[in-house]
């Protein structure tokens, strides 16, 4: 079966040749979720945005359930509109403040009508007395929910979540994320989600892809990578994942990344990583790295773990 | 904010903004005088039917016509059969000259805002969301607009103009001159709006150009607009009265504030309440519409601590 979305060689520069995101392919299968980690700046919302077409791709190809929609017109897209949604970061940004819930969750094809809105509140949680009331009037977590169901008012197949708990209390982020789950199975959605650190996703994801400054440096299953990471990017962001068990968290090394991550506009040579890696060997300045399978999943290193 | 949830649901930020404009006194007085205004324009004809004397009619009885038209009795003629007086040398009644001025005035005033504010508006919104060159050419047209000496150009403009009808003239050419100020509002706070995630949720909710421009967007620039029309319609008012005022308005016998202003500095030495009366008229116009405006601009504040 072909995969629901599969992107090729994505690329976004930016005026002022900021190379965002630098050839990043993956795909995603109907109902599966694939996890989109890496530090902020990476490029994470760009290739979610290019999906979604909020922004035209540089180069590469996105293919959404087997039609090309790299550069289809906004005409051409609108019947897959309702197919490709996107959860946004910010609850309250990205609700319009002077609109109701109900005129929200229904958008600007007014898809729902009021029962249908209710329906739709009841199942992300809230109720229709929620229905009428403005942005301001709701916490974070009430936004966020909004949010989802203004996706899910067109019945996705797959939605782009773009760090959708990041801007939300610890406490609410986990009832975000079970929802979203519960969501997942109702439907049968397949989701992008997008995340800075690979805690958010642990329980969330199928399959995980880590970014680093626009370009994919390990992609595989997700116990395979969080179980033995071969990128040492990868392992540092693993190792920064809270352990359930205090002992264990305890006792376990943190491996700390030095620096912070270069600019995007001039990358340096060779591997990305290199100046930040403790295992820099002179080809790693020299000669970036390819995706090739290692033990069991991609990775872009020319010395995986 | 989140943490208290409003008793009353569905408040809107609209609805919070005319709360508090209800609590501020100078919005208060600037408002009655307003509604007088307004209701002294609209309501002309009956006035002028109460108080007996319309627009036009002379009443020679009101003037001395030896000494060149001079109204009989103190204060320009002010008593019980003519409330404000009589216009010196004709003897036509002051109030109703007044009352149909403010519908002249009212008239002119909102409808070159209402152009201005339409026009700016739309134009406005269109270059701060498409942005790229057509924001550039909309831009330097604004700029060069606006770089204009209004006034001497509209008094040109009316002096060669031809005369078929001067109430849309002045309403036409006071609107070309000023809907850049607003579009100049309008594209800056499109600009920084175009940015926010709710306007990207809008596009991939398969929303047109004309939804998110005018029910995305233009909701939440509500406020300015609000607050340059009620600071546009005094100024306007004040336009008029100059253009009147210096013989390039309205044409008698249509009677205008300005107009008589003109009139009457032929005879503020001997006649004085005929000068004072449509100054205070224009002044306290001109006072009430500032006065709601800036208190609009207070209350639609975001920052206000009266919430
Ligand atoms: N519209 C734009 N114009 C120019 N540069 C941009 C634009 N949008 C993003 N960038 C740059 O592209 C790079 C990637 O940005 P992006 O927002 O995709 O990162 P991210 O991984 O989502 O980060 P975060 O975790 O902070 O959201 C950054 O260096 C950013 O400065
Ligand atoms: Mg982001």
């Amino acid at each position: 079966m072909s995969p629901l979305l599969d992107v090729n060689d994505l690329r976004m520069t930016f005026r002022g040749g900021v190379r965002a995101v630098d050839g990043v392919s993956f795909s995603v299968r109907q109902g599966e979720t694939l996890g989109l980690v890496g530090e902020s700046g990476c490029g994470k919302s760009t290739t979610g945005r290019m999906i979604v077409r909020l922004l035209e791709p540089s180069g590469g190809q996105v293919t959404f359930d087997g039609r090309d929609i790299t550069h289809v017109s906004r005409r051409r897209l609108l019947p897959l509109r309702g197919d490709l949604q996107m959860v946004f970061q910010d609850p309250f940004t990205s609700l319009n403040p002077r609109r109701t819930a109900a005129q929200i969750i229904s958008g600007p094809r007014r898809l729902l009508d009021r029962d249908g809105t209710i329906a739709l509140l009841e199942r992300v949680g809230l109720g229709a007395e929620h229905a009428d009331r403005y942005p301001h009037e709701f916490s974070g977590g009430q936004a966020q929910r909004i949010g989802i169901a203004r996706a899910l008012a067109s019945r996705p197949k797959l939605v782009i979540c773009d760090e959708p708990v990041s801007a939300l209390d610890v406490s609410i982020q986990a009832q975000i994320v079970n929802l979203l789950r519960k969501l997942q199975e109702e439907e049968g959605l397949a989701y992008v989600f997008i995340a800075h650190d690979l805690s958010v996703v642990a329980h969330m994801c199928d399959r995980v892809a880590v970014m680093y400054l626009g370009r994919i440096v390990e992609i595989g299953d997700r116990k395979t990578v969080y179980a033995d990471p071969a990128h040492p990017y990868t392992r540092a962001l693993v190792s920064a994942v809270p352990l359930p068990d205090p002992d264990l968290e305890q006792d376990r090394e943190r491996i700390v990344l030095l620096g912070d991550p270069p600019n995007p506009a001039s990358p340096p040579a060779g591997c990305t990583f290199n100046p930040r890696c403790a295992k820099a060997q002179n080809i790693c300045r020299q000669e970036a790295p390819v995706l090739r399978l290692v033990r069991g999943r991609q990775a872009a290193c020319h010395f995986p773990d | 904010m989140a943490t208290t949830p409003s008793t009353r649901s569905g408040r809107s930020p609209g609805r919070i903004a005319f709360d508090r404009l209800k609590r501020d006194p100078a919005a208060l007085f600037g408002a009655s005088i307003v509604a007088v205004f307004v209701a002294v324009a609209l309501g002309a004809p009956l006035l002028t039917a109460l108080s007996g004397w319309d627009v036009q009619t002379f009443d020679k009885s009101a003037i001395d016509r030896s000494l060149g038209g001079v109204p009989y009795g103190d204060l320009g003629g002010i008593g019980a059969e003519h409330w404000l007086g009589v216009e010196p040398g004709t003897g036509r009644d002051v109030f109703a000259r007044i009352v149909y001025g403010a519908r002249v005035s009212l008239l002119i005033s909102v409808a070159a805002t209402a152009v201005t504010v339409v026009a700016g508006t739309v134009i406005g919104l269109v270059a701060g969301y498409v942005g790229g060159r057509t924001d550039t050419i909309l831009c330097r047209v604004m700029d060069l607009v606006m770089s204009f000496p209004s006034l001497i150009f509209m008094l040109a403009l009316l002096s060669v103009a031809p005369d078929a009808n001067r109430v849309l003239l002045l309403i036409a050419i006071m609107s070309m001159f000023s809907w850049p100020y607003v579009g100049r509002i309008v594209r800056g706070q499109a600009l920084s709006l175009k940015h926010q995630e709710f306007v990207d949720a809008a596009r991939v909710g398969g929303g047109r150009a004309a939804h998110i421009l005018f029910k995305e967007m233009l909701p939440n620039i509500t406020g300015p607009i609000l607050v340059y029309t009620t600071l546009a319609i005094p100024a306007n008012i004040g336009t008029e009265a100059a253009l009147s005022f210096l013989g390039v308005g309205v044409r008698p016998p249509t009677p205008s504030w300005g107009q008589m202003l003109d009139d009457s500095l032929k005879w503020y030495q001997v006649v004085p309440s005929y000068f004072i009366v449509p100054s205070v008229c224009l002044f306290l116009t001109v006072l009430a519409f500032t006065l709601l405006g800036d208190a609009l601009r207070d209350a639609l504040d975001p920052r206000g601590t009266n919430a």
